[in-house]
């Protein structure tokens, strides 16, 4: 019984975690968008606009929920749950830090998979369910492209699951170490391909930018959501949203060294007294910094990309993508049996991968820094104005 | 299998440049200006020199000669000046300004000839303030009465009474002819009627 009301009480701390968290990253998106496109953002609600979500929400309890005469009212009204609780669900796994998940699945990351899957069947009955043939097509469009981008998220999962011999996160993390040499970006040419394959695939089944046909806002006026309106509405948004805090978790997991901290991340059982707290805490922060940085990226590339029509998406996916996946999936097994862990050649490789990416990051300031001396503007970082 | 790998070199190099553009518009000032309420200085500070705002009149200083409106195209200024024991000359009874007719031409201000020193902030009795607020919740919030109703109501007492007087006194001299100044819509209307008559 006290199981179940721990169990109970977690669930609703992450539930309402990951709720305010994606309320927060609306904001915060809208904020980037707006410098991006050298205007401001939502700054008037509260300090800086700090609690613009709150009044949006407000704003969509007090719209009329709307049930269109036809429409199949109960799985109408189910479905943008399902569509939140596929995301939410996703979160199970996931570690935080060392002692921070819900659950600690050997299976995690094939369950990260089947959830993700099982976001599409709430599309498919929100579009269904409306009754709405525009909407039954949006619903058709987003798991054609749901279901095929997970191909090439799986390809790019296995290579992980490969290297590290296992599907649990924890040991996945283990796997790799605390400097950039031990992630699995850097660890051969392969990982990287994998990490560019699962980002890609992870921005396509979030439907982010420039892969966002499910809801494309600029011209088609959404797919299986027409029909939505007031709260139902909102939740197809904070499921969005929150995916985002998913695909940032993920990627960090997988491919950057989750929050392994300068201490090594050793065991995923807790054990009372074997580290001071302060460590634990600092690992979740690191963890949380990488989450969010790629949160920044995504956010970042749905602001600077145009959309995709639905052939070049279909032609990404199975032309580019799939068969990419297919090669280094086998590339990758070739490498470990010839070249084993640790070895001279592991790595120098590694060094070399870590070096080619830290000239990338730097070529990319050098670039930025030539855009601004371009454009004669006087840089202005504070990020408040 | 070469367009094959330019095509992804492609996706990735643009795609790089692109986003290094938005980094770089990530690290300039934005260009909003925030009005109404948050910016340094008032608006009309940051007007340039001869900005053409709404209309406002110098009561003070008009002579009430009418000029104004008889150069207006499209009547938006409607005034009636009168001889009352005021002062010397004729004293304003109304000056009304149409604001939701007025085109900006400045034909009114060209006309005026109550001229003040250079170094005045307006030159002439009417004339183009910065103030370009003036939205109001009726479609008579965008009449502006310069001499409010009640001052015009009295004034025009007073200058029936001048007029009565003056017609008791001049009634046997010669030179007795009417003084007012009426302007404005109905003026300009009866004008019109006379003319095309006389024509």
């Amino acid at each position: 019984m006290i199981t179940l009301i721990y169990m109970f009480i977690f669930g609703l701390v992450y539930l309402l975690l990951l709720a305010v968290t994606a309320g927060i990253l609306t904001v915060v998106e809208r904020r980037i968008a707006g410098r991006m496109q050298s205007r401001i953002g939502p700054n008037r609600v509260g300090p800086q606009g700090a609690i613009q979500f709150i009044a949006d929400v407000v704003k969509a309890i007090q719209k009329e929920d709307i049930i269109p005469a036809d429409a199949y009212g109960f799985l109408f009204k189910i479905s943008p749950y399902l569509v939140f609780l596929g995301v939410f669900l996703t979160l199970v796994p996931i570690p935080f830090g060392a002692y921070v998940f819900m659950e600690d699945l050997d299976l995690g990351i094939y369950y990260v998979l089947a959830m993700a899957s099982y976001v599409v069947i709430g599309l498919m009955i929100g579009g269904w369910a409306s009754n709405n043939k525009w909407s039954l097509l949006g619903g058709m469009r987003s798991a054609a492209q749901k279901i095929s981008y997970e191909i090439p998220a799986a390809l790019s999962v296995f290579i992980v699951v490969v290297m590290a011999g296992s599907m649990n996160f924890q040991k996945i993390v283990l796997a790799q170490g605390v400097s950039p040499v031990d992630w699995y970006v850097f660890r051969n040419p392969f990982t990287f391909i994998a990490f560019n394959l699962f980002f890609i695939a992870a921005l396509a089944e979030g439907n982010r930018v420039p892969f966002d046909i499910p809801e494309a806002e600029s011209e088609l006026v959404s797919g299986y959501n027409t029909e939505y309106s007031g709260m139902r509405f909102l939740f197809f948004f904070l499921a969005e949203w929150g995916n985002l805090i998913v695909i940032g978790a993920l990627v960090t997991c997988l491919f950057f060294g989750g929050g392994t901290f300068w201490y090594e991340w050793k065991i995923s059982i807790p054990a009372p007294g074997r580290e001071p707290i302060v460590f634990e805490v600092l690992g979740f922060c690191w963890f949380l910094f990488k989450t969010f940085f790629f949160v920044f990226i995504i956010m970042w590339i749905r602001w600077t990309l145009p959309r995709l029509r639905i052939d070049q998406l279909m032609d990404i996916c199975w032309k580019y993508m799939v068969p990419i996946g297919l090669f280094i999936s086998l590339g990758v097994v070739i490498w470990m049996y010839f070249i084993p862990e640790n070895s001279f050649v592991d790595r120098s490789v590694r060094l070399v991968m870590t070096a080619l990416g830290g000239i990338t990051v730097l070529y990319f300031i050098y670039r930025v820094y030539r855009n601004l001396k371009i454009t004669k503007a006087k840089i202005y970082a504070n990020p408040f104005v | 299998m070469i367009t094959y790998i330019k095509n992804i070199w492609e996706t990735y190099a643009t795609v790089f440049e692109g986003m290094a553009i938005t980094f770089s518009y990530l690290l300039q000032r934005p260009i909003t200006v925030q009005y109404p309420d948050r910016i340094k200085k008032p608006v009309h500070e940051t007007l340039p020199e001869n900005y053409r705002g709404r209309l406002d009149v110098d009561t003070e200083l008009c002579t009430a000669c009418g000029l104004c409106a008889k150069a207006c195209p499209i009547d938006v200024i409607e005034m009636k000046g009168a001889r009352t024991e005021r002062k010397k000359g004729l004293t304003l009874i109304y000056f009304n300004i149409y604001h939701g007719k007025c085109m900006y031409c400045n034909l009114c201000v060209e006309a005026c000839p109550a001229e003040e020193g250079e170094d005045e902030e307006h030159h002439t009795a009417i004339y183009f303030k910065k103030n370009f607020e003036g939205s109001g919740y009726a479609l008579s919030d965008l009449v502006e009465q310069f001499i409010p109703p009640d001052e015009a109501r009295k004034r025009l007492k007073e200058a029936e009474e001048t007029a009565a007087k003056r017609a008791s006194r001049q009634d046997v001299g010669p030179g007795a002819s009417n003084t007012d100044v009426t302007a404005g819509s109905q003026a300009k209307e009866s004008a019109e009627k006379t003319e095309g008559g006389s024509a």
